[in-house]
């Protein structure tokens, strides 16, 4: 797994490419819990994910229930297929603002 | 990577023709009742296994066919295609063309031949009209949802016929390697799931959140036409793991006060998300919230089935049938899954080499036995006593191994009445009665055909069109009853019809101008009948004007005989016709009668032999003169069996004639002595002596010597055609031989 | 990408049939013949199902499975298990070691696949 994080106007953007899986899990929860707390918005770029398990969709709810809970915005702004059809399965599209 | 797939494409074929039977009994279900949901799953189960598992043995003829067949039956399961006679008609023609790609991927063809390309063709083309047809009222269907969408609904319609089922994963799941997006996504090939809600309330913060734990858990509404069973099994690995409840459609809202009360979550939270997802309305979350914080579940319980609201009342009644056909069906899937466990596939041969084997042990034991008795040794003799019973028992298992029910050969006559009574517009019900019961296999594969001729025959010319039928004060609706039962050491199969019956009349007169029957002769009714089964009595173009019968009799009893079986026939002309087949449970082994010719020992069939007499000096010296002896006035033709194996004759030995009986013929053996009744194992000859006249076979005396057992049929063709020749001839063979 | 399922088993007829039946569908499959030779094979490339005997010279299944725990790219694998109905107590064993997918030999093809299906996305 690899990541990339940029800051503009408060909003955080984090990109994540490679394996979105419990094998990184703990690195990744580290990575969003860490740019929840650096801007007023959580943009979360999924497009160069290869494949993406259960905990790495739990990983996205915990961080999209902590920015509700910090009262910060929460956004999947791009999102590749493998990160796509792990999100649909559990239709939580909508949930994570995927345009 | 070459494989050798040769032992899987044996169990492919095999199971493949069994399934191809389950399709078109499916389909002849269905006919009858185009709405049964179940037979289009097994139906539909049949094909899709044929697809799959040609393909995994590399049957890429059978492989490629049954695909769009099964693309085709996935419509009408999914309710896209409805079950209409004429998709029943393409689905039964598909079916015997799979049949025929079955055996020419058998036959190892690579190609198909024309014609059967050109059949393929064709049928393809039909089911491209139905797929064309369903696609454009799909698109008619997509836009009138797309309008739904448009008034603003959450998304999700509002199902109440589909499953509901709700689970909360255990939290070392993902650790184990399990993950829930596999199982929900094998799931959704089951059938479509119509909502999905994640539940992450279990989740903690952050800080005390461990990410390889699994927190999640999900309420799906599921549409699906497989049973509760199938379900649970996609969850079948993780069942331990995780909480699971499958609620199945119009399932009473007290499941759903239990449901809520054994989820972990709060339950005015949970309701929300239940009617949310479609499962509940509003009502019935009010109503249930109301009963679970009220009366309690168990006072839902004592109250009996309370529903919601009049609709509801109809609704629950619904689901009250779906639920008893689900349970029907999973009784049925349970039945059909234990049998399967307790059935294991033997290849023929070994069987076979067994009961060979079998039958040496009992030779072998008889043996023993002999010695046993010139010993006279008390406890030896009760050892051999128990040895022979087990010997006994031993040989019965054996022999009952390769027994097999009939009903599976019955069930194929299904589809022959149908096609009879559509191609000739009658009505007619096929009732199959003692369908358990069983016979040899090799007994079960020779006797199809003639089944095949007789149902045949009671189809197309003993029932009557509905017109007649009524005219003549019975139900439209024809009849032809198939029986089968045991009765003293044979299975007796009777195939009844309630047709026009036989007219005796007719045949007597028809068997009179082709010289079967002598005018005036006097004749008992079975005499008569009896004459259909003489070769050559009719044709197919004398058949309708003979009301009725006829077409092939001989052969069918030609085949019978050969089973060393008998047929009978039984008629009242205007009422119906019963034709009642007798056979041996099994070919292996026989009654038998031992004779001595020339020191030699013979069997004959015991149930081919009508009496034994003495042969007098002086009949014998008239019977040579008249070619023929005198039995209580009565002429029958006879053969010396010593001159008919060329042995020498020794003088003047006080013989005895063996009467048999071979269909409506009595001819006489003469031996030398008679020995009496034995059971004997028959053991098939090399292929050098398989074309011996007058020999069918061998058998293994328990003193070791071989006793041939005699070809009565062959016999007494022989004898006949001898004494047609002339007294003469047969004198002159006496002499010289 | 194709995902890559890793038969190891002693029998040769059932890696070939497992092998056969997943390569049908359009999985790779790579064969082992016991836990080691299993291990040696994981180290070079990415596998992500593991079908495994239970009862296999050298190296045992359940063995194999607890070594699988222990590596980073593999603890969290998916793996079936293969039993004969009479391993009860090899079952309990390899519960405790993690093992949650269980087939019973002999199985059809299709059973495999259905075990597959549940357990990774194709």
């Amino acid at each position: 797994m690899d990541f990339n994080v940029k800051k503009t106007d408060g909003v955080v953007n984090i990109s994540f490419a490679g394996e979105f899986t419990i094998y990184a899990a703990a690195d990744i929860k580290a990575r969003l819990v860490e740019s929840l707390g650096q801007g007023r918005m959580l943009d979360v770029d999924l497009e160069g994910v290869t494949e993406m398990d259960t905990s790495g969709v739990q990983l996205l709810i915990l961080a999209r229930r902590e920015a509700d809970m910090l009262g910060k915005g929460f956004r999947v702004s791009r999102c590749g297929e493998a990160a796509a059809a792990a999100i649909d399965v559990y239709n939580l599209r909508e949930f994570f603002n995927i345009s | 990577m070459e494989i050798d797939l040769s032992q899987a494409r044996q169990t492919f074929i095999t199971e493949a023709r069994e399934l191809l039977q389950d399709i078109e009994n499916s389909l002849l279900r269905l006919e009858k009742n185009p709405r049964d949901d179940d037979t289009v799953n097994t139906l539909f189960r049949a094909v899709h296994t044929i697809k799959g598992s040609s393909g995994i043995v590399g049957m890429d003829i059978v492989e490629g066919f049954t695909h769009f067949v099964e693309n085709l039956l996935m419509k009408v399961r999914d309710g896209d295609i409805p079950v209409t006679n004429s998709i029943i008609e393409l689905l039964l023609e598909s079916r015997d063309h799979i049949v025929e790609l079955v055996d020419l991927a058998v036959a190892d063809a690579r190609a198909l031949p024309r014609d059967v390309s050109g059949r393929q063709a064709v049928l393809l083309e039909r089911f491209d009209a139905y797929l064309d047809q369903q696609a454009k009222a799909a698109a008619a269907a997509s836009s009138a949802v797309e309008a739904g969408d448009a008034t603003g609904a959450v998304g999700q319609a509002v199902s109440t016929d589909a499953w509901h089922i709700s689970l909360r994963f255990g939290a070392d799941l993902l650790r184990s390697g399990m993950d829930p997006i596999s199982f929900l996504n094998y799931l959704s090939k089951l059938g479509a799931v119509v909502s999905m809600l994640t539940i992450y309330d279990s989740m903690p913060p952050a800080s005390g959140m461990d990410p390889e734990s699994c927190y999640l858990g999900v309420e799906i509404g599921f549409k699906t036409d497989f049973d509760k069973k199938a379900i649970e099994d996609v969850f079948e690995f993780i069942r331990d793991d995780c909480r699971i409840h499958i609620l199945p459609p119009h399932s009473r809202i007290g499941s759903y006060v239990e449901l809520i009360k054994a989820l972990p979550e709060d339950a005015a939270l949970l309701g929300e998300l239940l009617v949310k997802g479609g499962a509940l309305t509003q009502a019935e979350l009010d109503e249930a919230l109301k009963l679970q914080t009220a009366s309690g579940v168990s006072a839902l319980h004592d109250e009996g089935k309370p529903l919601i609201g009049e609709i509801l009342v109809n609704k629950g009644m619904v689901a009250h049938e779906v639920v008893d056909a689900a349970l029907e069906k999973q009784k049925e899937t349970l039945k059909h899954k234990s049998k399967e466990a307790l059935t294991i596939r033997i290849d023929a041969a070994r069987l076979d080499a067994l009961v060979n084997m079998v039958g040496e042990l009992v030779i072998a034991n008889a043996n023993i036995n002999q010695h046993v008795e010139r010993l006279q040794d008390p406890s030896l003799m009760e050892s051999a006593a128990i040895m022979m019973r087990l010997v006994e028992e031993v040989r019965e298992t054996t022999m009952r191994t390769r027994m097999v029910p009939i009903g599976e050969t019955f069930s194929r006559f299904n589809r022959v009445v149908r096609d009879i009574s559509r191609d000739f517009n009658k009505e007619i019900d096929l009732v199959i009665t003692g369908a358990d019961t069983e016979l040899d296999k090799t007994v079960v594969e020779k006797i199809a055909d003639p089944l095949m001729h007789l149902v045949r025959n009671a189809a197309d010319h003993g029932i009557e069109r509905p017109g007649d039928r009524t005219a003549a004060g019975k139900p439209a609706k024809g009849r032809i009853r198939l029986h089968a039962y045991h009765d003293a050491g044979s299975i007796v199969i009777e195939i009844a019809d309630d047709g026009k019956g036989l007219n005796k009349d007719r045949i007597l007169d028809k068997a009179v101008s082709l010289g079967l029957a002598v005018p005036g002769q006097t004749l008992t009714d079975g005499d008569i009948y009896g004459l259909i089964f003489e070769p050559g009595f009719s044709t197919a173009s004398e058949v309708t004007k003979l009301s009725g019968r006829g077409v092939g009799m001989d052969v069918v009893r030609r085949n019978i005989d050969a089973l060393r079986g008998s047929v009978a026939l039984d008629s009242v002309e205007g009422r119906g016709t019963t034709v009642r087949i007798r056979l041996p449970l099994t070919l292996a082994i026989i009654d038998g009668f031992m004779v001595e010719v020339s020191e030699s020992s013979y069997v004959i069939p015991l149930d081919m032999v009508v009496e034994c007499v003495e042969m007098p000096g002086a009949e014998r010296i008239a019977a040579r003169e008249r070619g023929y002896i005198n039995l209580r006035g009565e002429a029958l033709p006879y053969i010396r069996l010593r001159t008919f194996f060329g042995e020498s004759a020794k003088g003047d030995l006080y013989e005895s004639i063996v009467i048999v009986k071979y269909g409506e013929t009595k001819v006489g053996l003469v031996v030398d002595f008679l020995q009496g009744e034995v059971q004997t194992v028959i053991k098939s000859l090399g292929a050098v002596y398989r074309n011996l006249h007058g020999i069918s076979g061998a058998t293994i005396m328990g003193n070791g010597t071989v006793a041939l057992i005699l070809d009565i049929p062959t016999l007494v063709e022989t004898v006949v055609k001898y004494a047609h020749e002339s007294g003469q001839a047969s004198t002159r063979a006496e002499r010289t031989g | 990408m194709g995902k890559v399922v890793m038969i190891v088993d002693d029998s040769a007829s059932i890696r070939q049939v497992v092998n056969l039946t997943l390569r049908k569908v359009g999985y790779d499959v790579i064969e082992a013949v016991d836990g080691q030779d299993a291990l040696r094979k994981l180290a070079s490339v990415k596998v992500n199902l593991l079908i495994c005997d239970v009862n296999m010279p050298n190296m045992d299944g359940i063995t194999l499975l607890r070594a699988l725990k222990e590596m980073p790219s593999y603890k969290y694998v998916p793996v079936i298990m293969l039993t004969t109905e009479s391993q009860e107590a090899k079952k309990q064993e390899g519960r405790a070691a993690g093992a949650r997918a269980w087939v019973v030999k002999p199985f059809k093809p299709e059973q495999m696949l259905e075990a597959v299906s549940k357990l990774i996305v194709q």
